[in-house]
Parts: C-alpha cells; sequence; structure tokens
C-alpha cells in the first residue's frame, strides 16, 4: 500500500490555485517535499493532515481518504511546525504528555510515551524544566518529541533544521536518521534545506506552481544521468578541454574534473584526446546531480525555494 | 546527546473519545488559571454572596435588615442590586478569559491543537468551558452554598432555600454564558492576552458608563439595553423577584443575541487559523 496516493487532486483558494491536478503515488519511507515559495507544499500538507478539503480529485493518506477522515488521519499522522509553537509555562514533560493526550492517549501511556520520546531527543534531563527555560535547539528537539508521542505511522516535520547551528543541525538530522529507520514509520519533510534532503530521504517530491515536477526515489533521481559523463585527469585541465573541443566534444569544465555532454560515437574519443593532451583519464563515468542542481534546473526562477 | 530508539509499543493501545479530549483542554486550562489573582477575585466574589445571605438569613440580624419581616427570595439578590458584583466578575473574566485563544495565538500553539485529532469546535468548547468553569466557581457555587447555609444555620424554608438555589443557578448560568463567549471573541481577535484582557474590561465597562451617561441625558431607561451588565442585571433581578429598571425579556433577548453572535464569529475566526503555515 502506498503512504500517499492521489488522484487529480486540486486545491483552490478562489481564483489562486494552491495545487492544480496532483497525482502521484508515494511510497513508505522517508520523503522530501520540495519547493520554492508557492509551489504548493503548504496546502499539501494540510490536505495530508486532513484539515482542507480538496477542491477536485481524491486522495489518500495511510490508506485513509482525507476530507472524509480528518480526524482519524490526525490520530495516525504527527506534525511538527517550522514555528515556535511551544506553550513556554509548561514543562517539557509537561507539554509531550499534553499533546499525546490531545491525540487520545490515556493519561498514563501518554506520560510514559513523553519520557521515551523526550530521552529519545536528548531531553532526558532536561524534561522537568519550564520551556521558557529551552534553547533553541532543545525547543526544536521538544517538537519533535510532541510529533511522535502518539507513536504515528506518518510525521510531517516542517523544516526540521530550521535555525540550528551546525552542531544542533547535525544532531537533529540524526536524530531523523535514527527515527526513519523504525520499522513502520514514514517521515515527509518539508524543507528547502536541500542538503539536508539527500543525507536523510529516499523519495523526492518536487512541487512548483502547484504542479508536480518530480516524484521519484532519491537515488534515481540523483545518480544516473546518461547524457551527462563526469571526467577526472592526471595532467594539464586546459589541454585536455582544448583536445576535448577539437575532438568536437563538448566540455564544462570544473576545478576538478570535466563533464561533457556523452558523445554520439561513444567513449573512445575522449580517450585519444586524453592521449593528444597528454593526460590521464583517472574516472570516466555518468554525471551524479545533487539535489540542488536538479532544483535549479527544473524550476525556473530564484535559485532555491524558500519556504511556501 | 543520547540517541536510542523509543519503545513504540503503542499499536494496541486504545485511544480515549474526543470529549475526553476536550476535557483535558478544560482541565489544563483550569489548572493554569486557578491560581493566584484569579483565587483572590473568586473568594471576594463568594465573600459578597454569602456575607449578604448571611446577613439576611441569620436570625436576629435578617430580622432587624428585613423590618421584622421573614426572609424572602428577594432577600438573596442582594450581589445583583447593583453593578459592583457584575464589575468584579468582570475583571474575573478579563483575567481568565483574556489568554483563552489569544495566548495560544501569541505562542502558535494553536497550531498544535488544530493538527490534533480535534475539531475547530472542539478546541473552542474546551477552552470555553475552562472558563466557564472558573466563572461556575464565582456565580454558582458561592450562591448554592449560601443557600445551603441559610437553610441549615439561618431561619430559611426549605421551600425558599431550595427556590433561591434554583435562582443562583438560573441567573449564574446566563452570567456565565454572556461572559464566557465575550471572553473567547474578544481574546480570538488579538494575539496579546493583555489587550484581550483590556478589552474585555475596557467594552463591559465602557457600555456601563455609555448606558449611564446616555440615561442621564435622556431620561429613558431604554438607554440601558446598551450595556450587557446592565441587561444581566435586570434579568437576575427578574429572577429573584425584585422588578428591574428594564425588561427583563428584552434583556434576556440582548444578552442570548450577544452571546450567540460573538460564539459565531469566534467559530468562525479560529477556522481561519493557518495550522501549517
Amino acid at each position: 500500500m502506498d503512504l500517499i496516493r492521489s488522484e487529480s487532486l486540486t486545491k483552490r483558494y478562489g481564483s489562486v490555485v494552491g495545487l492544480s491536478d496532483l497525482t502521484v503515488a508515494i511510497p513508505a519511507g522517508t520523503i522530501a517535499l520540495v519547493g520554492p515559495n508557492g509551489a504548493g507544499k503548504s496546502t499539501f500538507l494540510r490536505l495530508l493532515l486532513g484539515l482542507l478539503q480538496p477542491t477536485a480529485g481524491t486522495a489518500q493518506v495511510l490508506g485513509m481518504e482525507i476530507g472524509l477522515h480528518g480526524i482519524a488521519l490526525r490520530e495516525r499522522v504527527g506534525y511538527m511546525p517550522e514555528h515556535d509553537c511551544l506553550i513556554p509555562e509548561m514543562t517539557g514533560i509537561g507539554f509531550v504528555a499534553y499533546m499525546g493526550r490531545l491525540s487520545g492517549l490515556p493519561k498514563s501511556d501518554a506520560f510514559g510515551r513523553a519520557h521515551d520520546v523526550l530521552q529519545f531527543v536528548g531531553l532526558r534531563e532536561e524534561r522537568y524544566r519550564k520551556i521558557s527555560e529551552y534553547s533553541v535547539g532543545m525547543r526544536q528537539r521538544v517538537k519533535l518529541a510532541q510529533a511522535i508521542v502518539h507513536d504515528p505511522p506518518l510525521a510531517l516535520l516542517d523544516e526540521p533544521t530550521a535555525g540550528l547551528d551546525p552542531t544542533g543541525r547535525a544532531e537533529m538530522l540524526a536524530l531523523l536518521k535514527a527515527l526513519s529507520q523504525t520499522k513502520g514509520r514514514s517521515l515527509v519533510l518539508s524543507t528547502h534545506l536541500l542538503p539536508d534532503v539527500e543525507g536523510l530521504c529516499d523519495y523526492l517530491v518536487v512541487l512548483n506552481d502547484g504542479r508536480l515536477l518530480v516524484a521519484a526515489p532519491t537515488k534515481e533521481v540523483l545518480s544516473v544521468d546518461s547524457a551527462e559523463f563526469v571526467i577526472r585527469i592526471k595532467g594539464d585541465m586546459s589541454a585536455f578541454v582544448g583536445s576535448l573541443q577539437r575532438h568536437g566534444v563538448v566540455s564544462r569544465p570544473a576545478r576538478h574534473e570535466v563533464r561533457i555532454d556523452r558523445p554520439a560515437g561513444g567513449e573512445r574519443v575522449l580517450f585519444e584526446a586524453a592521449a593528444e593532451a597528454d593526460c590521464q583519464i583517472r574516472y570516466l563515468g555518468p554525471a551524479t546531480h545533487s539535489i540542488e542542481e536538479l532544483f535549479l534546473r527544473l524550476v525556473p526562477g530564484p535559485p532555491t525555494g524558500a519556504k511556501s | 546527546m543520547t540517541i536510542s530508539a523509543p519503545r513504540y509499543e503503542l499499536v494496541g493501545t486504545s485511544r480515549e473519545s474526543r470529549s475526553r479530549r476536550v476535557w483535558v483542554i478544560t482541565t489544563e486550562g483550569l489548572r493554569r488559571r486557578l491560581t493566584g489573582l484569579n483565587l483572590v477575585l473568586i473568594v471576594l466574589g463568594a465573600l459578597i454572596v454569602g456575607v449578604e445571605v448571611v446577613l439576611f438569613t441569620t436570625p436576629g440580624i435578617a430580622g432587624f435588615l428585613n423590618g421584622g419581616g421573614s426572609p424572602q427570595l428577594s432577600n438573596f439578590a442582594t450581589p445583583y442590586n447593583s453593578v459592583n458584583y457584575l464589575i468584579l466578575a468582570t475583571l474575573l473574566t478579563a483575567s481568565i478569559g483574556a489568554g483563552a485563544i489569544a495566548g495560544d495565538v501569541a505562542t502558535r500553539s494553536i497550531a498544535l491543537y488544530l493538527s490534533r485529532p480535534i475539531t475547530t469546535l472542539d478546541y473552542l468548547v474546551g477552552k470555553g468551558a475552562a472558563v466557564g468553569l472558573v466563572l461556575v466557581l464565582f456565580f454558582l457555587v458561592p450562591g448554592v452554598a449560601a443557600c445551603l447555609f441559610a437553610y441549615f444555620v439561618g431561619n430559611v424554608s426549605g421551600g425558599l432555600a431550595l427556590t433561591a438555589m434554583g435562582a443562583f443557578v438560573l441567573v449564574g448560568l446566563v452570567m456565565v454564558v454572556l461572559f464566557t463567549t465575550l471572553a473567547l471573541f474578544l481574546s480570538s481577535l488579538t494575539r496579546r492576552p493583555i489587550f484581550a484582557g483590556a478589552a474585555i474590561f475596557g467594552v463591559l465597562v465602557s457600555a456601563e458608563v455609555l448606558a449611564a451617561l446616555v440615561r442621564s441625558v435622556t431620561q429613558s431607561v431604554q438607554a440601558l439595553y446598551v450595556s450587557p451588565l446592565e441587561d444581566l442585571l435586570a434579568v437576575a433581578q427578574s429572577v429573584f423577584g425584585v422588578t428591574p429598571a428594564i425588561d427583563p425579556l428584552g434583556a434576556l433577548g440582548v444578552v442570548f443575541g450577544i452571546s450567540a453572535v460573538t460564539a459565531l464569529v469566534t467559530y468562525l475566526r479560529v477556522l481561519e487559523v493557518e495550522v501549517v503555515g
């Protein structure tokens, strides 16, 4: 069963299209939802939480029809907002247990789980302190803890590393990694920090202007581009580039490597060019792309999408 | 930092009902409101009701105050003889109701509430119940307790004590409904609890002052309908058998009208809150 499946899912706000004709089947796992401002990420998340009725089309999350089963859906979905949303006068344990109880957990289970998840996020020692005394990183961890306190099979995490220093970011990513490896748990990360996505997510959904651009496994999207090769050489790079040009190969040199369009006549010409330039080819392989590059290629306009 | 997998063993755990979740919001709200100044105001309100009822129902004192007559239902209405008691209630409402929604909007925790398996109505009912139950402690409990005192200690018949008790409950419920809905409405208009508190107190007291001014200028009691406190007073006096200055049914209509409109607008405003944004 797909984690999320939608058929022509559309949401309009008057004349503004929030999401347009989205047909996608997303498998369980760790999913990145990326897109620039106004791409439709927030609308998609609202629909996934069962907070919005679609204008047209249908969608199922965890096998449940959105719009029809909002309450049942939110029992099985955890949500971590991007912005600060904690109640400062409560203690960490009190707050997380409170959120657990609002999700329907009996009191004893809610407190038991709250202790568990606060230990998981590394706040065991600080759990009885008031949230107002917490640092930004600690608050971010409490937000994560409240999203998983009721043991949801799906957690929607909105910019989980936003506002964290490099150490805090690395710790949060480690937590998310540990969480993603838990059996039966899926994560959807809405983010514009593309490097976060590369190491963590195994499925990528790119939206722009409310439309789906890409929905595919991250490895598949990032790995092979059969139309482009990467070559690393030992020798004079400028001589090699010149030799490639003489052989009619279009090249795009970078600092330590050169990227070329796949030669029509096969790879032999590359070795001939290297021999002419008195260079050794140390690596020749299909080009891989970072999500950032992919994003820039797919989404026209601003270089990286801000939060929508 | 410790990273160890939490025990995910909740698959078989039964979930509590939605009404239970609403009750959780209510009890948390009550826990936060039954402190400091609010408790002082509740005790002060109880003293006003208690002392006046005791004075009018204790043998000896009652005879002196009533000119030798026996206690009547109207003797229980002394807290509602003027707006002073209601001004105290306004202060309490401002203190307990200001942060009901504005506090959640300010901390943005409202997004977390609404992303949980509850509806917007559940959230509002939970918040309203927390405010309302504190007001019940102010309006109903002292009145009922005073009636029991009057029956067991004072020279009041069982029938009269029971009637007075019913009157306190009836009037108290009307008070609770208006003060609660008004507080939630004004709290939903801002993200600053202090502004909401000032608005609750300011609106009710300003309306009272305005009504008094217009009345003194026009010499028309109709002006009193403008003030929700005067409307409440009229309803309360009527229930306790005292002739009010304005028609109590009209006043009750104004009270319920204000309550219905403010409740509806509050609901619509909270519906507009962006959970994901």
